[in-house]
């Protein structure tokens, strides 16, 4: 399991932070290009947008992978033990099943239908099918991480907490308010 | 209908209690539901399509970039230089140490976008200084939390930017505006309540500071306080949308910190992923919340809670005050991204119909839901706040409530007063 996981996690991290600067770089080049070359460009918000959606799947395995998604875990903290375990185990069955079946599944499914009706993009042209793509993707890679934790849970009694359980450091990361 | 609304409660409930993200706990409880009135197939195909279209959106881009320049800004000397700032403009007042805190909150909240981030980075440093200075630790504390939620109403924020994406037809520009006087009201209600607070304690004025001193100590703090001005300013003079400002914001800050030092280029990525992780959070909060929206929408349930509203009372007083009474319930559960994106086409069109501006409803909405970020039993700010000054909940409730009492009359003249919200927007000519 590691040995797939560890080269998922470079893969993820280096993707993502690609994205981000490609992001950045695309809107700024918007703003540029209207004023400085009075030539706005006509495909960079549509490249933008697509980018976002890639951004939010990838982005949600990322921080399910630091098990940084927001939860109440008020209830379940208290308890000790098996129970402990099995609230954990209650939780990321929950994750797994909302990857395989609206991810996975649902994601493969607007796929296809996108890919067969041949839906394209207004600007670039690009097929939608292409876009949404990365709903399964996102999918199939929170599932490895759901079923790595499992078996952490199960063969080792082991939890997951997330990365950081120290708020006193200044770090927008901890938010939920946003 | 009312079994729509249990079912989708029910499974919504158990499974954050559970500890279940909350993002897959909507997601999974809004597809279940679905099921209720079609087949498997099409339930969760449409979840799917609704969670890609729910972020494909220009305007949500502000969101990443918000989040990657308050990082950016929010590293190193800023929250000192913040403080600083503060204390020359409100140190010398009684109960100084506490206004500085309050108003260090609110820019910090402003500047970072995120009230969690204020609570931890002003805290850290606040609460330890004034129980040096005598002051009480929890009261302390409370002044920190309550104060951090004003961030959120005082551009750039990125809620007002979710809100102006599940209402449609709202100006960021205008919003932006509209936050201004809402959240400096609240920022002064706090203020008062916490000085009389000091004067009744007997707690120390700070000294005073020489007038070039104090000058000088704002003209330190002037870079980050003037991304502000760029961001807002440049949105509001039509020079670029909210999305392009915030790309702007992370190159501005870019410059800055590199500037000053305070981050090397190699960090770059490491601060980089930390603003992803925060992002995808409330993007998916976004996806599947756009998908919980839908299906009200098809289920024609807030057509219902409308209706149901309005054979209550026509009375536009007694609506507002029961639809701000939900609202904080479900402030005190529910975080902030999705109880907008879920409760504005609940809410909205009756408000509407009381003769409520979308512009003002938006504003009343987001103070109302950032007073649940600091309630029990779900508060992540409150939560922050206990953990940075290493107190309890419990012994914060006393200091909170005058507090609370001090938002809560702020929300009312919010609700009651439309001038608060639209008074500013006008007078720049962004609304008639």
């Amino acid at each position: 399991m590691k040995l797939i996981l560890k080269p998922i996690d470079v893969f993820l991290r280096w993707a993502l932070v690609a994205l981000a600067v490609f992001m950045i770089a695309t809107v700024t080049w918007q703003v540029f290009s209207r004023y400085a070359l009075k030539a706005p460009s006509s495909l960079t918000e549509e490249i933008a947008r697509f980018q976002l959606i890639w951004l939010g799947l990838l982005g949600s395995v990322y921080t399910f992978r630091n098990r940084m998604h927001v939860g109440i875990d008020i209830l379940v903290n208290p308890l000790k033990g098996k129970k402990r375990l099995a609230a954990e185990m209650a939780s990321l069955i929950a994750c797994f099943v909302f990857a395989v079946l609206i991810l996975v599944y649902g994601g493969g499914r607007l796929v296809a239908l996108t890919h067969e009706l041949n839906q394209t993009s207004a600007a670039l042209g690009v097929r939608m099918s292409y876009v949404y793509s990365i709903i399964p993707i996102s999918g199939v890679l929170m599932c490895l991480y759901a079923l790595h934790y499992m078996a952490d849970v199960v063969l080792h009694g082991k939890l997951h907490r997330t990365t950081e359980e120290d708020p006193s450091i200044v770090n927008p990361a901890t938010t939920k308010d946003i | 209908m009312l079994l729509t609304i249990a079912v989708l409660l029910g499974i919504f409930f158990i499974l954050v209690m559970l500890g279940v993200p909350i993002a897959v706990s909507i997601a999974l409880a809004s597809v279940s539901t679905l099921m209720l009135s079609m087949s498997f197939d099409p339930a969760v195909t449409t979840m799917a399509q609704r969670l890609a279209g729910g972020l494909d959106s220009f305007t949500l881009l502000a969101i990443p970039f918000f989040v990657i320049s308050g990082y950016l800004m929010g590293r190193g000397g800023i929250a000192k230089r913040l403080i600083e700032a503060a204390k020359a403009i409100v140190g010398t007042l009684p109960g100084g140490l506490a206004l500085v805190n309050t108003l260090s909150c609110m820019l910090f909240g402003s500047i970072s976008g995120s009230a969690v981030a204020a609570t931890s980075a002003i805290g850290t440093f606040m609460i330890p200084t004034m129980e040096k200075e005598g002051y009480d630790k929890n009261f302390s504390t409370a002044v920190t939390v309550t104060g951090s939620i004003l961030g959120l109403l005082i551009p750039p924020s990125n809620v007002l930017i979710v809100y102006a994406v599940a209402a449609g037809s709202v100006s960021i520009a205008a919003l932006f505006m509209a936050g201004y006087l809402p959240g400096i009201l609240g920022g002064i209600a706090l203020m008062i309540v916490a000085a009389g607070y000091a004067k009744k304690e007997g707690y120390p004025r700070s000294a005073r500071i020489p007038f070039r001193a104090a000058m000088r100590k704002m003209a330190e703090a002037g870079p980050s306080i003037a991304m502000i001005f760029i961001v807002v300013g440049g949105i509001i003079a039509g020079i670029f949308t909210a999305t392009e400002a915030s790309a702007i914001a992370v190159i501005y800050a870019l410059v800055l910190s590199l500037f000053y030092g305070e981050i090397k280029l190699g960090e770059l990525p490491e601060i980089l992923l930390k603003s992803i992780e925060t992002t995808a959070m409330v993007l998916l909060l976004i996806g599947v919340s756009t998908g919980m929206a839908w299906l009200l929408a098809y289920e024609n349930i807030p057509q219902a809670i409308s209706d149901g509203l309005l054979t209550i009372s026509d009375n536009p007083i007694i609506i507002l005050l029961l639809i701000n009474l939900i609202l904080l319930v479900v402030g005190a559960f529910l975080d902030i991204t999705p109880a907008i994106l879920i409760f504005t086409p609940i809410f909205l069109p009756v408000a509407m119909e009381m003769g409520m501006t979308p512009l003002h409803f938006g504003i009343m909405l987001v103070l109302n839901l950032s007073i649940g970020l600091c309630t029990p039993p779900v508060g992540s700010v409150l939560f922050v706040g206990c953990a940075v000054a290493g107190t309890t909940i419990q012994k914060l409730i006393r200091p909170l409530l005058m507090l609370y009492a001090a938002l809560i009359v702020s929300l009312l003249l919010v609700t009651f007063v439309p001038f608060l919200s639209e008074g500013l927007p006008r007078a720049v000519g962004l609304i008639q």
